[in-house]
């Protein structure tokens, strides 16, 4: 799927994005897997997930959540590139508020400078 | 607005559940553990009391002076560990309105547990244990589980809040 919605389950990316928001991905792995940005994918035995990209090492790629009590990543593993949906585009809260995790021309600003 | 166009897309299309948990969401949380922690760091408070006591020449009891202290060291963090679990994965935004103290609470147990881990202070083990038994009392009636308080049946035979699961 190049795009997909999803809801939002637990506190990990608390103060980023809350329980019960839906979140807006999209694949963009052409683009490249930038360490930073927030990223939904399919975890072997907890489902799909949404945590934030740390690192890379050789085999995977490794995931935190933005709260201080989230899983550790050495608990969760190192998640491989094919699982890994899409990039958070945006997020829309409970309480009515929007935020944009991914803004487009600022990445193409980027690669043209590259 | 959006959310709420979100939200009845979902009632009607069921969108994938992508999970944050701040841990493996089997939902199991319970202060016994850290009630046990602080029973455990009161108890070898005693057992290292008695030690100090003696003759520490001899390489044994030396030996065993610094075991306890490790045992000691450990379950403070374990206390810690166990009290920002709970407060940070179940006390979500109904809790925290219902008991807004919990915060100041949890802060003082921090600051107890590394208290009672730096010295010899049995004293600093049992204000360790209050302030816990505080925070199970609250946890439990988060969930309407009245509680009542006994005697640990097991040294430091201290005062404990327990849940009544029969009420």
């Amino acid at each position: 799927m190049i795009a997909g919605v999803c809801r939002v389950v637990g506190d990990s990316m608390q103060p980023t994005i809350g329980a019960e928001a839906y979140v807006v991905y999209a694949d963009l792995k052409l683009f490249g897997l930038p360490v930073g940005q927030i990223y939904v994918f399919r975890h072997a035995e907890l489902g799909l997930m949404v945590k934030r990209l740390r690192g890379k090492n050789g085999e995977g790629y490794i995931f935190v959540g933005d709260n201080p009590v989230s899983i550790r990543p050495e608990k969760m593993g190192l998640v491989p590139r094919r699982d890994i949906k899409g990039r958070v585009i945006c997020s829309f809260a409970e309480n009515g508020g929007i935020k944009f995790h991914y803004y487009p021309a600022k990445h193409f600003l980027a690669k043209c400078k590259d | 607005m959006i959310y709420k166009i979100f939200k009845n897309l979902d009632a009607i299309f069921s969108f994938a559940v992508a999970k944050a948990h701040c841990d493996i969401p089997c939902k199991i949380y319970d202060p016994i553990e850290a009630q046990l922690g602080c029973l455990t760091i009161i108890r070898l408070n005693d057992l290292l009391e008695e030690l100090l006591n003696k003759d520490l020449n001899d390489s044994t009891a030396k030996g065993q002076v610094s075991r306890l202290i490790a045992q000691k060291e450990e379950h403070g963090v374990k206390v810690k560990e166990a009290i920002r679990v709970i407060w940070g994965d179940y006390f979500k935004q109904p809790q925290i309105e219902q008991f807004p103290e919990i915060h100041d609470l949890v802060h003082k147990i921090m600051m107890q547990a590394s208290k009672a881990k730096q010295n010899v202070d049995r004293q600093a083990g049992v204000d360790l244990l209050d302030q816990v038994n505080k925070f199970a009392e609250i946890f439990w009636k988060t969930k309407n589980i009245s509680t009542y308080s006994a005697t640990s049946p097991y040294p430091p035979n201290q005062e404990v809040v327990y849940p009544d699961l029969k009420s």
